[in-house]
């Protein structure tokens, strides 16, 4: 969680430094259109190491995931 | 490839010119869609795909895109769509998908919008239509 905290802070003086304008974007279309390959290959090529991720894998029970490790 | 559906979303946060988007990528099956207006709340950008092989679904996904750009929390985003699987023989081009979309049909929105033929796989087109998204935002 602290690390979780660090890295909106990060985020935010980054912002501040670079003037980074944050935008929110939302990804639709039909199931198999190809959304979510699209956003992993773009995040692969970002170049940076930061990896902010939720998911929600529901299967028999519902899981929640945070930076992709169980809770 | 394979790939398994997504139940729910995924959300990263890609940085790219002096943009840093918040993408959420939702669901797309049947059964997901109608939760899609849950997240329309202070979208700058809607990034909508199409996968450009599948003709028998293009008059559903023109139905589904139809119907989110008269979403009044939307009223002010700008369009990507993405033309994807290019690679595949039988993929529509980009300007079919647009005409099959009713995207070229007169006052189709008052939305900002443009289609980019893209491969996902290949990464081909991605970046260009990130390109026109920022400028678009900005």
């Amino acid at each position: 969680m602290g690390q979780f905290i660090s890295l909106l802070a990060w985020d935010g003086l980054r912002s501040l430094v670079l003037s980074t304008k944050e935008s929110k974007v939302l990804m639709v279309g039909l199931d198999a259109a190809g959304k979510t390959t699209i956003l992993f290959n773009l995040k692969l090529n970002e170049g940076t190491c930061r990896f902010v991720a939720i998911k929600i894998y529901h299967d028999a029970d519902v899981t929640f995931q945070i930076n992709g490790r169980p809770p | 490839m394979s790939t398994i559906p997504t139940i729910g979303f995924n959300v990263e946060s890609i940085q790219y010119r002096n943009i840093s988007f918040t993408v959420w990528d939702i669901g797309g099956q049947d059964k997901l869609r109608k939760l899609w207006q849950h997240y329309y709340d202070n979208t700058n950008g809607i990034i909508f795909v199409v996968d450009s092989s599948d003709s028998e679904r293009i008059a559903i996904a023109r139905e589904e895109l139809h119907t989110l750009i008269s979403a009044d929390q939307l009223r002010n985003a700008s369009l990507l769509v993405y033309a994807n699987k290019q690679d595949l023989p039988n993929a529509m081009s980009a300007s079919e998908v647009g005409e099959a979309l009713g995207l070229t049909g007169m006052s189709f929105s008052r939305n900002p919008w443009y289609i980019q033929p893209a491969c996902a796989t290949t990464k081909a087109g991605l970046y260009e239509g990130l390109d026109w998204l920022a400028k678009s935002i900005k």
